[in-house]
């Protein structure tokens, strides 16, 4: 498991460099998040373009994942792939995240271009 | 004629037995995908039945291996007729009565704060097939269900 850090603007972006967000990582990616986020107040986002395969146990960790932020913050999510769009929005979860098909920095870039 | 590849082909596909750990159903998963198929109008279908597998046998793995030692399971997965056929069988305890017939989504229209962590898994396995059908016979629990693909 691993998670890369990177501030853009006021938003920290975590990008998942893990290709399955699945029961057996679950665990770890909680753990890895918990330090991820611990000291940033603003917008999270987390690029999930290399991830493809989750199932329930990857979404369990990625809701404990937003109740970390605390004050009600939403974690947002980027870039997800067909297979995780689909759990997403079966569980209607992706009502739940903040949705982005594209990094918001990126597209920001394309419309001004 | 083209040749068919072997997911395309009517017939068995896959029959594995491996240790009930979270870790070797992600190897299951992988041997799944691996199968690949040649017609991308099946993608879709392929994806929903790694979705339903993964929550079936994590399920497995959860429930049905408390206090037993050498837990396995054995997936068989075939074809016919454009749908996907699986069946699993393992080594564990009884699946809890109701379980099959319990797919209600938790509520998450709720704060950050309370939403769930768990229960969506029947949910989605609901969701996607609704020919499941559960056995026990001779000590071990028996798992059967299809998803059209095709």
């Amino acid at each position: 498991m691993q998670i890369t850090r990177e501030k853009r603007g006021d938003i920290l972006a975590l990008t998942l460099q893990v290709q399955r967000l699945d029961a057996a990582g679950a665990l770890a990616f909680k753990e890895q998040m918990r330090s991820a986020v611990a000291d940033h107040d603003g917008r999270i986002l987390l690029d999930m373009e290399q991830v493809g395969f989750l199932d329930s146990s990857g979404l369990g960790a990625l809701v404990a994942s937003m109740k970390m932020l605390g004050q009600g913050r939403r974690l947002e999510l980027a870039r997800c792939g067909a297979i995780v769009t689909k759990v997403l929005k079966l569980t209607r979860m992706d009502t739940v995240f903040v949705m982005h098909d594209r990094l918001p920095w990126a597209a920001a870039g394309q419309d001004a271009a | 004629m083209m040749a068919a590849t072997p997911c395309c082909a009517d017939g068995p596909l896959l029959r594995r037995r491996f240790r009930g750990t979270s870790e070797e159903v992600r190897s299951q998963l992988r041997a799944v995908e691996a199968l690949g198929c040649a017609d991308p109008t099946e993608t879709e279908g392929m994806d929903d039945v790694l979705i339903v597998l993964a929550e079936v046998l994590n399920n497995i793995v959860e429930h049905a291996f408390t206090g037993v030692p050498d837990g396995w399971i054995e997936c068989r997965i075939s074809r016919l007729n454009g749908a996907i056929s699986i069946e699993t069988w393992d080594n564990g305890t009884p699946l809890p009565p109701g379980l099959l017939s319990m797919g209600s989504m938790p509520d998450i229209a709720t704060d950050v704060a309370d939403l769930p962590e768990s229960g969506f898994g029947w949910f989605i396995v609901h969701s996607l097939t609704d020919d499941m059908m559960y056995e026990r016979a001779n000590g071990h629990n028996r798992l059967s269900f299809s998803l059209q693909i095709a």
